[in-house]
């Protein structure tokens, strides 16, 4: 028998009765962030992955929220990006595995995500391995 | 003796920056429901930390629970906790055997007196002197004891371990009990689950790396982080139930819809678990987005509870009118469930001075 004999296929759940008041909920609480960002330079995080969410609710918000200027894309223990949305200062932050399933995904409130700045011991570490090449016998020399 | 080097240390040296760890923690931090702003935090202390030794005994059991975590969907990222972990004595992994592996356990039980955590997979039997289960002629109740006694903390790995489970059904022939019925003088934490959820035996771990502390636990010694919530809470069905649209048949138009499962016995409402966020083989789905109701596998006694195909109203809440009565209550609940999480979350952040669970130290 091959698959398609099966008579039973599934709907896509996309539909109305799917769409809950997520999205006007998640708009404000990211406006309250971005306040606090203004007011104060507090970041804040919001856990997509934790929240209830269907298919129909991750479109809407990302239709609401749009595409900015700014695209950081980070290769660490696979590929993460950060999209910045819209709004200034909003992102969309998805990071994936080597085999690239997504393993989190934030909407950060900040100047600039965190996974973007370089560590201070990786800086420190950088220098180190930077000395010892521009040093007399260095790979430079 | 000198200090082992950190794992910051060790894993620079293999290449692993910084933002690989601050990427675990924010997976880790994600998959336990951690305020997210306290990944950071975890990705320091993950980096100033030091190896810690496991040893893991199996009982009565089926491996599932080890497949689970070795076959776990992102081995480049959840299999970096066996980096961060000293896995001593794990018979079903390991290449030694008989003497020579039991000799493994006693030299890291020695090494590491007071501070190791013995991850246990299976159930225990006490009938007629433990007898049914021996490991190098041990039995499972004598090495558990044996192997507990210098412990910081135990990890019951799934629900025969957490609760008996399947070799505890009934008529539970070798008098089988879980982990918790022995041990009563360490903490114990149950990571429930038939098998239980890759990340959250990860998860667990990574706490207590990161942390120092055992993560906060719900009444049956469950991590909260995983088991706060029911499957029902974050059913990606649950707008369907709110609305009162049912399959009443796996092959009936409802069905096809993708409608609620609870009419055809789905234990969603009753059991705590991560799995409808988390989910399985690779992220793909969990056994609702099959088309399958939840089987409630990391409650107590789930193989016991009256049949998977019986619809929990027939039990618990009686009539049509019950279970009318159950929707309008269950919209609430479901407005509620994410408000509930992050107050949580908020709380954490307030009173995480220390650690949010018990302190192993």
């Amino acid at each position: 028998m091959k698959l398609q004999d099966i008579p039973v296929s599934l709907q896509p759940i996309d539909n109305d009765d799917a769409q809950s008041t997520l999205t006007p909920a998640l708009l404000t609480e990211i406006a309250d962030h971005l306040e606090a960002l203004q007011a104060r330079g507090a970041t804040g995080l919001i856990d997509l992955r934790g929240l209830p969410m269907t298919a129909s609710d991750r479109s809407a918000l990302i239709d609401v929220l749009g595409l900015g200027e700014v695209t950081i894309q980070v290769d660490a223990l696979g590929r993460s990006e950060a999209r910045e949305t819209g709004y200034a200062g909003v992102w969309w932050v998805e990071h994936r595995s080597p085999d690239g399933m997504t393993v989190a995904e934030h909407i950060e409130i900040a100047p600039i995500p965190q996974i973007a700045p370089a560590h201070p011991e990786d800086i420190r570490s950088a220098l180190t391995r930077l000395r010892a090449r521009s040093e007399p016998g260095g790979a430079v020399q | 003796m000198s200090q082992p080097e950190t794992l910051g240390l060790q894993l620079a040296r293999r290449g692993v920056s910084r933002r690989s760890f601050l990427k675990f923690c924010t997976a880790m931090a994600s998959a336990m429901a951690l305020p997210p702003a306290m990944a950071a935090q975890m990705a320091d202390a993950l980096a100033k930390a030091r190896r810690q030794s496991v040893i893991w005994l199996s009982f009565q059991e089926c491996t599932g629970c080890t497949e689970s975590l070795t076959r776990s969907h992102n081995p480049s990222l959840e299999g970096l906790i066996f980096d961060f972990i000293s896995l001593d004595y794990h018979h079903t992994l390991q290449a030694a055997s008989g003497e020579a592996a039991e000799h493994a356990r006693e030299a890291a039980m020695a090494a590491n007196a007071g501070k190791y955590i013995v991850v246990v997979d299976g159930s225990v039997p006490l009938k007629d002197d433990g007898v049914y289960s021996t490991i190098a002629g041990i039995t499972n109740l004598q090495m558990l004891k044996d192997t507990v006694k210098d412990a910081a903390a135990v990890v019951s790995v799934g629900t025969c371990a957490a609760f008996g489970g399947i070799p505890k059904a009934k008529p539970n022939p070798t008098g089988a009990v879980g982990i918790s019925e022995i041990v009563t003088d360490k903490p114990v934490i149950n990571v429930s689950g038939c098998p239980p959820i890759p990340v959250v035996i990860t998860g667990v771990l990574s706490h207590v790396l990161t942390f120092g502390a055992i993560p906060e636990l719900d009444h049956l010694g469950r991590p909260l982080a995983f088991f706060g919530e029911t499957i029902h809470d974050r059913c990606y069905r649950r707008p369907f139930y709110d609305k009162g649209l049912f399959a009443k048949a796996f092959d009936d138009e409802g069905a096809r819809k993708g409608w609620c499962l609870f009419e055809l016995g789905c234990k969603g409402p009753t059991t705590y678990n991560a799995c409808a966020t988390v989910k399985w083989n690779d992220g793909t789905s969990f056994p609702i987005e099959s088309g399958h109701g939840c089987l409630g596998c990391s409650e107590p006694d789930f193989w016991d509870s009256g049949g998977f195909y019986k619809a929990l109203s027939q039990g618990n809440w009686g009539t049509a009118e019950g279970i009318a009565a159950a929707a309008v209550a269950g919209a609430a609940i479901g407005t509620g469930a994410a408000v509930m999480s992050r107050k949580r979350q908020q709380s954490m952040v307030q009173e995480h001075g220390e650690s949010e669970g018990g302190t192993l130290k």
